[in-house]
């Protein structure tokens, strides 16, 4: 259903389709998208505030993974440390962010600043302190479960500061919330089974390198839509071959659209 | 401090020779003939509505020190002297308080305020003081500069601050008053009680120095402000500090020197003393910076403060001062972005606490809760130590590994299902083991720990798991258990 409404939308406006796969050549750091709309679609993952969701149960760390390496993107020319948020209920819950783990995801330790924060309120108060602060690259709160005041008030304001101080800000949220805010975007990401890998004598396949779903939920500038994607060695993410789930054909019909 | 005094004849005991004495009785008690070193049981016989209490020696000290601090007030130089004693250095504070006698009332005031009675006296040297507010005719007395002699003639020599032996041998050999040893030459005193006699005596009329500890270093700089009335409010008190900030540092600026601690402490009109204390990371010259530091951490202790119906008195102190190095800036370097965190490390901290905010570094280290450590969040400051490379590591780690129940076979294969959370996960993919033992080369250093299998699993729809198991089956460490420890993006 989802498919179908996205195909018809896509054959509506080409342009659209331009413009989203241009973030995502963005993403990759390949190529700065060139054109007057390139380079609005281009700002739009480094600016602004982004929500980050989970597909299911399960997918926290995906979600996670994915904001750091947007957050990642802004870094990569200035010296400027990312400011990640926790509230410290979560560290149980979710588990805390892992320095070894985080490293391989392509998060530069060394400009990376951990604030824990044991109260809701206080989160919000450290990502405002954040944006008014202009040596931070980007921001990703984290709250989880603990989510309880957050409304479309808090994330207009939060919105608002965003754009004003030009500092990128994901927060991470429950997968269950939803509802409606002001955010510029609000992601799901989903973890997906990798490539299938296995060695002679192997009793079950072995996990191979990860593989994501990236659907656009609602966005600003963008239509609902999803890619796949996975992340390269430096923790950079880029559109997932087609032809690793098989033969184009079949991957076009299951995704409703033509591989591109 | 604040206790209500106690109506009837109250003694506090200390066990001593011959069973139970006292040590100290109220008014009540001494107006019915009791006095300290009286066995209570004879006390008793006296007065037998006498109320006794045990006495406690640390409590005491306690409260003494509680007092000194209290007593900041009125001179940065106090020093508690046990057992019932303060010491206050009043050299060139007295004239804040309109001259000596009026300090005298004031701090006699403000100790009845308390429901302390105390016998003060003031002299040029310590010594003379402790001999008049201990043995002097009136429970204030403030003796004129070098009038030391004439003072104490007239005391017993119990007064020098001389050991009970030694007083006792001198009262025998008839030297009852402190005036009787002007003329003895201290050459005899020498052959018989050693230096003490004579040193005391000599602290005493200001022959010898005699320096006085306090409790705290007393600050390079600092600021205080009084009041006559206490400051009980949040916005008052906020108000204060930024005047004393704003002295202190225009203290320190003028004398081209920065501080990284600041405490401002808050003397409450009823006996209690609050600190704040605020550090920052970068040497700290911008006062509106400080200023916000204190706002925040005030606004979170606001319901801690332990100085009831207010503050009357306030002081701010400066620590870790240093001189302010000069720098000119590069005209190419464009490192401002790092250097400019430090005020958002020191405001996140001033709120959210010391250890809210860290950098996540790597230890050289195979088992997963070693291999990652926070350090401190100032710029400048380089992390050390590489993660050992190769093995998957998860994104997030949860602290306290929890068990599941799984289904694997023997002897070191991963699970085919396991249930985490009340879930059950069927198990797609698999990767490992990856076998962690206890690092034998470092000495007791990870307790009992056992050797893990960690496992990389993957469940059908795509999420990602570290699980481990705990107990080997070829060493027949039965039975095996099972872990969730991690979760991969």
């Amino acid at each position: 259903m989802a498919c179908k409404r996205n195909k018809k939308e896509n054959l509506k406006s080409p342009k659209r389709e331009v413009s989203a796969l241009k973030a995502c050549e963005f993403a990759r750091g390949y190529s700065e998208p060139a054109g007057a709309d390139g380079r609005e679609i281009g700002h739009f993952l480094t600016r602004g505030f982004h929500e980050c969701l989970g597909e299911g149960r399960g997918d926290h760390a995906a979600a996670l993974a994915f904001a750091l390496s947007c957050a990642g993107l802004g870094q990569r020319e200035t010296a400027k440390p990312v400011l990640y948020c926790a509230h410290s209920g979560e560290r149980q819950e979710t588990g805390a962010l892992h320095a070894p783990g985080a490293m391989r995801q392509g998060v530069d330790l060394d400009r990376l600043l951990c604030v824990r924060a044991a109260r809701e309120r206080d989160v919000y108060w450290v990502a405002e302190q954040g944006l008014s602060c202009p040596g931070i690259a980007a921001i990703v709160l984290s709250l989880g479960a603990w989510e309880r005041l957050y409304d479309f008030t808090i994330s207009r304001r939060l919105k608002l500061r965003a754009e004003r101080a030009g500092i990128p800000l994901f927060m991470i949220r429950h997968w269950r919330r939803g509802g409606a805010s002001a955010a510029a975007a609000r992601w799901r990401i989903s973890a997906l089974p990798g490539a299938p890998a296995s060695f002679a004598g192997s009793r079950m396949p072995l996990v191979s390198s990860p593989r994501f779903r990236l659907r656009l939920e609602r966005g600003v500038f963008l239509k609902p839509r999803s890619w796949e994607f996975e992340y390269d060695a430096s923790g950079r993410f880029h559109l997932a071959s087609p032809l690793a789930h098989g033969p184009p054909g079949q991957w076009a019909k299951r995704h409703g659209r033509r591989a591109a | 401090m604040a206790a209500e005094p106690h109506e009837g004849p109250l003694a506090l005991t200390h066990s001593g020779q011959g069973g139970d004495r006292l040590i100290a009785v109220n008014e009540a008690a001494g107006a019915q003939g009791l006095a300290p070193g009286l066995l209570l049981a004879d006390a008793r016989a006296m007065a037998p509505e006498l109320k006794s209490l045990a006495h406690d020696a640390d409590a005491e000290a306690r409260g003494l020190e509680r007092l000194a601090r209290w007593c900041g007030r009125f001179s940065p130089w106090v020093s508690p002297d046990p057992p019932d004693g303060l010491w206050l250095d009043v050299t060139g504070t007295t004239h804040l308080f309109g001259g000596e006698a009026a300090f005298l009332e004031t701090l006699d005031a403000a100790l009845g305020r308390l429901r302390l009675c105390a016998r003060l006296a003031m002299a040029d040297t310590p010594g003379a003081a402790w001999a008049l507010a201990r043995f002097g005719r009136e429970a204030m007395s403030c003796i004129p500069a070098g009038a030391q002699k004439t003072s104490l003639e007239g005391l017993p020599v119990a007064a020098l601050r001389l050991g009970e032996a030694v007083a006792r041998q001198l009262e025998r050999l008839g030297l009852k008053r402190i005036g009787q040893l002007y003329d003895i030459a201290p050459l005899s005193f020498r052959s018989r009680f050693g230096r003490e006699v004579t040193r005391r005596l000599n602290q005493a009329l200001g022959r010898e120095k005699e320096p006085i500890s306090p409790m705290t270093p007393e600050p390079d700089y600092q600021a205080s402000l009084r009041f006559p009335e206490p400051i009980g409010l949040l916005s008052d008190v906020n108000a204060v500090a930024d005047i004393l900030i704003t002295r202190v540092m225009a203290c320190l600026a003028a004398h081209g020197k920065g501080a990284r601690g600041f405490l401002l402490t808050l003397y409450g009109a009823t006996g209690g003393v609050f600190t704040v204390e605020v550090k920052t990371a970068a040497l700290g010259t911008d006062g509106e910076h400080v200023k916000r530091l204190f706002q925040e951490r005030l606004r979170v202790l606001e319901n801690r403060f332990d100085v009831n119906f207010g503050a009357d008195a306030f002081s701010l102190q400066v620590s870790a001062v240093e001189r302010l190095e000069h720098r000119q800036g590069d005209i190419a370097d464009d490192s401002s972005g790092q250097e400019n965190i430090d005020p958002l490390i020191d405001r996140l901290r001033a709120r959210l606490g010391r250890n809210a905010v860290a950098r996540l570094n790597l230890r050289e280290s195979h088992i997963p809760e070693r291999a990652a450590y926070a350090s401190r969040a100032e710029a400048g400051v380089k992390p050390e130590g590489r993660a050992p490379a190769l093995a998957p590591r998860p994104l997030l780690l949860l602290p306290r590994p929890e068990a599941i129940r799984a289904i694997a076979e023997v002897p070191d294969y991963p699970p085919h299902r396991f249930e985490w959370r009340k879930v059950t996960y069927e198990v797609a993919r698999a990767e490992g083991p990856e076998r962690v033992s206890a690092e034998w080369w470092r000495e007791n250093a990870d307790g009992d720990f056992r050797t893990r299998d960690y496992f990389r699993v993957e469940a059908p729809q795509g999420a990602r798991f570290w699980i481990f198991r705990l107990g080997l089956n070829e060493r027949r460490e039965a039975p095996c258990q099972w872990f969730m420890h991690g979760l991969f993006p």
